[in-house]
């Protein structure tokens, strides 16, 4: 009796732990939401499928054309600063490899700045192709809106066709899902921005005098430059009000002007004078559009005396496509087939005046004239990611070599300059199965 | 639903349970035997003095006890008739005798144990919270007796516990006052997750992050795992591989360190109190600064760089050379000494019904960091008033109070609480890589002292561009406020089933601020308009367990364990930080500045997971155990279910079996083998495909944006790592030697790689941004490790033992998955199938003459390789650790020393690097006279196109006399005239000496204390410690 009565209770006992395990266990398991959670740092693809997400995705955009060019939002400069490196306008005044060996012109695919420039350039054009449907979409009627985003992508293009090597290529992503690109040469680049400029202009009215549409001319135009199409480049840009900007602006919070924040707070970039014997003398001209500035102090390496250039303050807009650029468009179409001749030199004067400068004298032959484009371009334009485009257009265009355009010689941190004269494709893009290869040609 | 599988598996557990409870034919027939008791008394063999804390076990049952204070103990539900009773003691051979107990009463039985010459522990710790015999568990897992090393060893912090102790636990220290370490155990897993193993304390997942702030100093950083203070843990025990930590799942594969903390014990109240203070030296020779002096040339201007390459090439003709070393110079160097105290009280005792334990500590400690005379009457000459945080930048102050309590509720019934407080605060100095830290301002400077002013009008004396008033004026503090607590209630409703459940959080508050006072801080950007950055961060883990097991002994021969479980974590990380600049002159608050900006951040995770494990025991010799995790997490991508984890291993007892050949020279003999798998789960949001919110300046205006940030891959799913174990154990020469060898092979799978991303499909920023996780590598580690320990002499006079432990890792990246390239992991490391993960690779430099015989190395007389090549491993793959103590009168006085060992890799000198390439002050650059090696490397670096750091990765194995210790014990008689019942005295010092070929300051020195990879770059070396401890007890 006593064990069996023991065993009964056992039993109990032991039903009774069963039951609650097993309670336990699937009350556990049952409530399905038990893994779930929510981060409030994410949205979701589905968020901006609104009006207002379109329209926050459209500033979102531009926001990634203003890290791409001229803010300092992730702490490394804009191709704006980096292509200045690599061409005349910015010494190395920093310790890092990274800008050392670009100012040097010997830049490895492995180079985390170009990495970072170049992704910024990439991350604007996805926003801006991300933007144009939603806006579509939700709201069709802002025509302008929509043009500015097909800016963007053609100011892009443009961008990346100037300052890469042939073989960069477009990738797309749709879906969620990446669509990869192949190498494609600098020309095709030139011209998708033009193809983006166009449509642009049509989203926004070929007739449209808005700071949308000047600006998808001026894209337009410099595209076409850098096709050689100088008569068509001038055309397109002719509407174009000298006085017109198109300008970034920068803020404490969201950015500081990138220049600013490399070239002056960080004093990791210097303003160049005749670097390497073949540049300009931005420092020495002593020009009002680069004015400058010394303070017996060296730069962030400790070594390389410090020059700071003071047309950019923290949080100074920066024109990245302006009437000052159509002027030299047609002023530039004037020395070649197709152009006016007369016109160059009233055309770069116009572009002078606006900036505050005296006429020059036409110096009459083309190659003094092109000499002073270039320098008229380089000085207007400083910082703004023209220079290393120009360089390569005097050796493609106008049979200049590379050893009189880039600096030459012996360079001043040691060794001697490269014979880069663009930026190679990086290394990260081989992660591309298109793009393994790199480079499908580094000339100019 | 994607839980279905885990709900399934969960509820199968549960079944197994319910089966095992209701459907064992053997349940029934033990189920119906009465039950009694069986109590006694432990007492060592030789003095025959009461021994605590022994494990009392009753063979085949769930039915344990613990002796109290006077080695007294009581079993209770003990099942009438024939029993076996085992009792298990570190530091004691383990016994088993044979009782018989009557029906309705309780049967005696007392042991007599033999003090084992060799003290190891022999119960450990499973993943349910259960303790079980090491015998029995077919794994090598690490103990360390933490109770016993901080009273006789230097132990600062959690980084001293565990450096140096156990084979395969790879542990490189921070060597500034309250920085982390970076542990690893058996080797490198994961390519892309976090390689930290996960920390467990009294049953509830600690919070361990490491690099724990988020705020950037430029390196060292602190870490949560030294939160704990070492004088509260009684054990640790290193659960090394997947194949042991199965059954803690999914983040277990890193390995997991289980600690657990001091608890009462039944007796006499027994009070201990010590207090400890000592010096942080610095020992360390420091870097020489050279300048040469000449004109260039065709110029003629004055330059201190008239460079070795200049001179060859005839473009500086030289002068004379200068060399300078600031930190020879006691008024200008930053290294002058810290001091460290602790003191603590802790009373532990109770009844067998209630025990308690509670303790509290504080301790502060300031590292060697000093402003310098110089300086600090600069600032006194010019009215600055010198606070205390700038003029000892690198502290920690830390109080911690501990509270565990267990209540026997009945006789098969506890309740264990366990509560501990924390309560600490740290500075730590702008440092490493930093452009305005203090070393990389004093390893900068020229090779003379006067070398100028800085911005602020401050005379450098030799410092680089800022100087160490201007530096240490910026604080960084971080103030914790921590509580760790779990209730574990316990029942063994009969003598087989016991079961088993845990709730406890671990809630950690953290506020970590950067003040730079207006017209204060080094004059870099916009600093001295003053800022302050105001960052709070909660981190809080959640741990809810269960598990029962149900033991039998069917046959004499078979013994039974079936163990059933299920775990929920729930882990989130909530920060808000505000920050402004431009701070009017007097203010230190975020809301003084002109412009201020806020931001939010948070992460969770949640996981759910059950597992079950079965035992068999073979005459209680061979234990088969086959065992199945589950495990879902929030992480996992919305396409995949669940990850199974299995495992099976085997114990064998060899020298047990009666056929095995009696020698009196091996005492035991056991074969081990282990196979199993362990997880590292994604990052919380790597499944996920998102857009992040952002401002614009749009028109001027500030306006709310939304950008595309993270591809994200629904596929996601754990890496898994499966790991095959095997060794053997032995006891040599009357158990005086014991020995382990371990040999393990571990494979990740599913490994995730963090494919980069090409920049030309434009998705987002950061690490998130730029990279998209697939689950397609594989990464193998396999190594062996060896554990001898012995006692040489064991008279009353005099005593040696000897311990001597080593492992070798090797590390290979089997597959990156196809098509994804080389892995480039910054300029010197890179990821390379057949390759060990994050090794060194550089274009070599293959040689270098002097072809022209003028004493120098130019670029042109240097070859250097095309492309890169492999040049070494990153972490070391070779450790051993050698220990001796010495026993003298009756082991009054012990001395004990640790010699440790680490070889077979680089590191990169990157100080050194840097001081060659842009702060153009090494010897190399400037000194004629120095090697052609040393010029050769600082040619590659600066001059040659390829700009290799080749010459910079420096074989950096080394041995180190990591500590020496000698305590005295007191005589009852002496205690007792401070009215103590014991006293022990130690004098200890870390970090004596180290012996290596390594040209950087050391070894050790490491600034990345949070990275896989670590790199010497203008870190602080390691300071030694010398500290007097006095324990007493009451």
């Amino acid at each position: 009796m006593r064990h069996r009565k023991l065993f009964r209770g056992d039993r109990r006992v032991a039903a009774g732990v069963t039951a609650v395990a097993v309670a336990a266990a699937l009350a556990a398991c049952n409530v399905d939401r038990v893994l779930a959670v929510h981060d409030p740092d994410i949205i979701n693809p589905s968020d901006v499928s609104s009006p207002s997400g379109a329209e926050a995705v459209r500033i979102g955009a531009l926001g990634r054309l203003s890290d791409a060019t001229t803010a300092n939002v992730t702490g490394a400069e804009t191709i704006f600063q980096f292509s200045g490196l690599l061409a005349d306008e910015f010494n190395s005044g920093d310790s890092f490899v990274e800008r050392n060996e670009t100012d040097d012109r010997q830049v490895q695919a492995s180079n985390g700045n170009l990495e970072g420039a170049t992704r910024k350039l990439y991350r604007a054009r996805l926003a801006a192709k991300q933007a144009i449907p939603l806006l579509r979409q939700f709201l069709a009627g802002n025509t302008l809106e929509i043009g500015e985003q097909f800016f963007i992508v053609s100011f892009v293009n443009n961008q990346i066709g100037e300052d890469y090597c042939n073989g960069m290529p477009f990738s797309e992503l749709v879906g969620g899902t990446v669509v990869n690109g192949a190498p494609v040469s600098n020309a095709v680049a030139f011209q998708m921005a033009a193809d983006n400029a166009d449509s642009a202009l049509t989203v926004i009215g070929a007739a449209s005098t808005s700071n949308e549409a000047n600006a998808a001319r001026i894209a337009k135009g410099r595209a076409l430059i850098n096709l050689g199409q100088f008569a068509a480049a001038a055309a397109a840009v002719a509407t174009v009000p000298t006085g017109f900007a198109y300008q970034n602006t920068q803020s404490i919070t969201t950015g500081n002007n990138s220049i600013w924040e490399f070239n002056n707070n960080e004093r990791r970039y210097v303003v160049a004078n005749n670097e390497g014997g073949n540049g300009l003398n931005f420092v020495s001209a002593a020009d009002p559009r680069v004015p400058t500035r010394t303070d017996g102090r060296n730069s962030f390496d400790s070594s390389t005396p410090w020059v700071g250039q003071t047309r950019y303050l923290q949080t100074s807009p920066v024109t990245i496509a302006g009437g000052i650029e159509a002027r030299l468009i047609e002023a530039e179409a004037a020395i070649n087939t197709g152009g006016t001749p007369a016109n160059f030199i009233i055309k770069i004067n116009a572009a002078r005046a606006a900036q505050g400068l005296g006429p020059l004298v036409d110096p009459v032959t083309t190659a003094a004239r092109v000499d002073m484009l270039f320098r008229e371009r380089a000085f207007s334009l400083f910082g703004t990611g023209h220079r290393l485009g120009d360089l390569r257009r005097l050796i493609r265009q106008y049979s200049r070599s590379a050893a009189t355009v880039f600096p030459t010689g012996a360079f001043f941190k040691g060794g001697s300059y490269g014979p880069d004269v663009n930026f190679l494709v990086p290394q990260a893009e081989q992660n591309n199965p298109l793009a393994t290869a790199g480079c499908t040609d580094r000339n100019a | 639903m994607r839980w279905s599988h885990v709900r399934q598996f969960c509820s199968g557990t549960a079944a197994v349970l319910a089966a095992a409870v209701l459907a064992t034919p053997a349940l029934r027939a033990q189920a119906s035997t009465t039950q009694a008791g069986i109590s006694g008394r432990v007492t060592d063999a030789s003095s025959q003095q009461p021994i605590a804390e022994v494990r009392v076990v009753l063979v085949g049952r769930n039915v344990v006890a613990t002796t109290n204070t006077d080695g007294r103990y009581t079993l209770h539900g003990v099942p009438t008739g024939a029993a076996e009773v085992r009792v298990l003691r570190i530091g004691y051979s383990e016994q088993k005798k044979p009782v018989t107990v009557p029906a309705g009463s309780l049967a005696t039985l007392d042991f007599a144990m033999q003090p084992a010459a060799v003290q190891l522990n022999e119960v450990v710790t499973t993943a349910g919270g259960a303790q079980q015999r090491r015998l029995e568990v077919a794994n090598d897992i690490g103990q360390i007796d933490a109770a016993k090393l901080v009273e006789t060893s230097p132990i600062a912090n959690m980084n001293d516990l565990l450096v140096a102790r156990t084979p395969g636990v790879q542990v490189l220290p921070g060597n500034m006052t309250g920085t982390g370490a970076r542990v690893r155990i058996r080797g490198t897993n994961s390519l892309s997750l976090s390689n930290d193993p996960i920390y467990v304390i009294d049953g509830v997942r600690m919070e361990s992050s490491t690099g724990s702030t988020s705020i950037g100093i430029g390196g060292s950083t602190p870490s949560r795992v030294d939160d704990i203070n070492p004088n509260d843990i009684e054990n640790i025990e290193i659960v090394k591989g997947p194949s042991a930590a199965t059954l803690y799942g999914t983040d277990a594969a890193n390995g997991v360190i289980v600690i657990t903390t001091k608890r009462g014990r039944s007796g006499s109240t027994h009070w201990t109190a010590f207090g400890e203070g000592g010096v942080v030296t610095d020992r360390n020779k420091y870097p020489t600064a050279y300048s040469r002096f000449g004109h260039l040339v065709p110029s003629g201007a004055a330059s201190t760089n008239c460079f070795n390459s200049r001179v060859s090439l005839g473009t500086c003709t030289p002068d004379s050379l200068k060399t300078f070393n600031l930190f020879e110079h006691s008024d200008l160097s930053p290294i002058q000494y810290g001091v460290r105290r602790q003191a603590g009280l802790s009373v532990s005792g109770g009844t067998e019904a209630i025990r308690s334990f509670f303790s509290g500590a504080h301790e502060n400690e300031s590292g060697v960091l000093e402003m310098p005379s110089f300086e600090r009457n600069r600032l006194m000459a010019s009215g600055v008033g010198i606070l205390d945080e700038w003029l000892h930048p690198n502290t920690l102050t830390r109080s911690n109070l501990r509270g565990n309590v267990n209540v026997q509720v009945t006789n098969n019934a506890e309740i264990s609480v366990s509560t501990a407080y924390i309560s600490s605060g740290q500075t730590l100095p702008q440092t490493d890589n930093n452009t305005t830290g203090i070393l990389s301002n004093a390893y900068g400077g020229p090779g003379f002292r006067t070398n100028g002013v800085s911005t602020t009008g401050a005379p450098l004396n030799g410092w680089r561009r800022f100087t160490p008033g201007d530096i240490m004026q910026e604080t960084f503090a971080q103030g914790i406020n921590r509580f760790i607590g779990s209730v574990t209630p316990s029942w063994r409703p009969t003598t087989w089933l016991a079961s088993r459940a845990n709730i406890g959080v671990d809630y950690t508050g953290r506020v970590d601020t950067d003040l730079c006072r207006n017209a204060n801080c080094s004059d870099f950007g916009t600093s001295r308009q003053g800022f302050k950055t105001d960052n709070r961060t909660t981190f809080a883990t959640y741990t809810l367990d269960g598990s029962a097991i149900a033991s039998f002994q069917p046959r004499d021969w078979l013994s039974t364990k079936t163990t059933g479980g299920v775990q929920y974590f729930n882990q989130q990380f909530e920060r808000n930080g505000a920050a402004s600049v431009n701070l009017p002159p007097g203010t230190t608050t975020v809301t003084a500045g002109a412009t201020q900006s806020a931001d939010e951040s948070s992460t969770y995770s949640k996981t759910l997971g059950a597992f079950v494990e079965q035992q068999l025991g073979f005459r209680d010799r061979l234990f088969v155990t086959a065992a199945l995790r589950a495990d879902d997490n929030s992480a996992f991508g919305q396409n995949f279910k669940a990850a199974y984890y299995p495992k099976v291993s085997a114990s064998w007892i060899l020298s047990d079996e009666t056929f095995f050949p009696r020698r009196q020279w091996l005492n035991q003999l056991r074969l081990r083998a282990a196979y199993g798998s362990s997880g590292n789960r994604p990052g919380s949001n790597d499944a996920l495909r998102y857009f992040t919110p952002r401002a614009v300046s749009f028109q001027d205006q500030d306006t709310p944006g939304i950008q595309f940030q993270a591809l994200g891959n629904p596929n996601l799913k754990p890496e898994t790592s499966t790991e095959f174990e095997t060794g053997l154990d032995a006891k040599f020469f009357n158990s005086r030697v014991d020995m382990q060898l371990t040999y393990y092979n571990k494979r990740t799978k599913d490994a995730l790689i963090a494919r980069i991303l090409p920049p030309s499909n434009g998705s987002g920023t950061g690490a998130t941004g730029t990279q998209q996780f697939f689950n397609i590598g594989a990464v193998r580690n396999t190594g062996f490790e060896g554990l001898i320990s012995t006692q040489l002499v064991d008279r009353k006079s005099v005593g040696w033992d000897v311990t001597l432990n080593g492992s070798t890792t090797s590390n290979k990246v089997l597959s990156l998955g196809a098509g994804v390239p080389p892995i480039i992991l910054g300029f010197l490391n890179q990821d390379r199938k057949g390759y060990p993960a994050n090794g060194y690779w550089q274009r070599p430099i293959l040689s270098y003459t002097d072809a022209n015989h003028d004493g120098f190395i130019t670029a042109n007389e240097l070859v250097v390789g095309d492309s890169f090549v492999y040049r070494g491993s990153s972490v070391p793959k070779h450790e051993a650790v050698l220990t001796n103590g010495f026993d003298f009168f009756n082991k009054r006085i012990r001395v004990q020393g640790l010699f440790d060992y680490k070889g077979g890799y680089l590191l990169d000198n990157d100080t050194e690097r840097i001081r060659c390439s842009t702060r153009l002050n090494c010897r190399g650059l400037q000194d004629p006279t120095a090697s052609l090696k040393e010029q050769a490397r600082t040619v590659a670096v600066r001059d040659h196109a390829s700009h290799t750091q080749d010459g910079y990765l420096e074989d950096a194995s080394f041995v180190r006399f990591r500590e020496l210790s000698v305590t005295l014990t007191a005589s009852e008689r002496i205690a007792r005239l401070v009215r103590a019942t014991s006293a022990s005295l130690t004098l200890s010092g870390r970090n004596l000496h180290v012996w290596t070929k390594y040209t950087g300051i050391d070894p050790e020195s490491n600034f990345t204390t949070e990275a896989d990879i670590p790199s010497d770059f203008q870190t602080a070396p390691p300071p030694s410690y010398f500290v007097i401890r006095l324990n007493l007890g009451f």
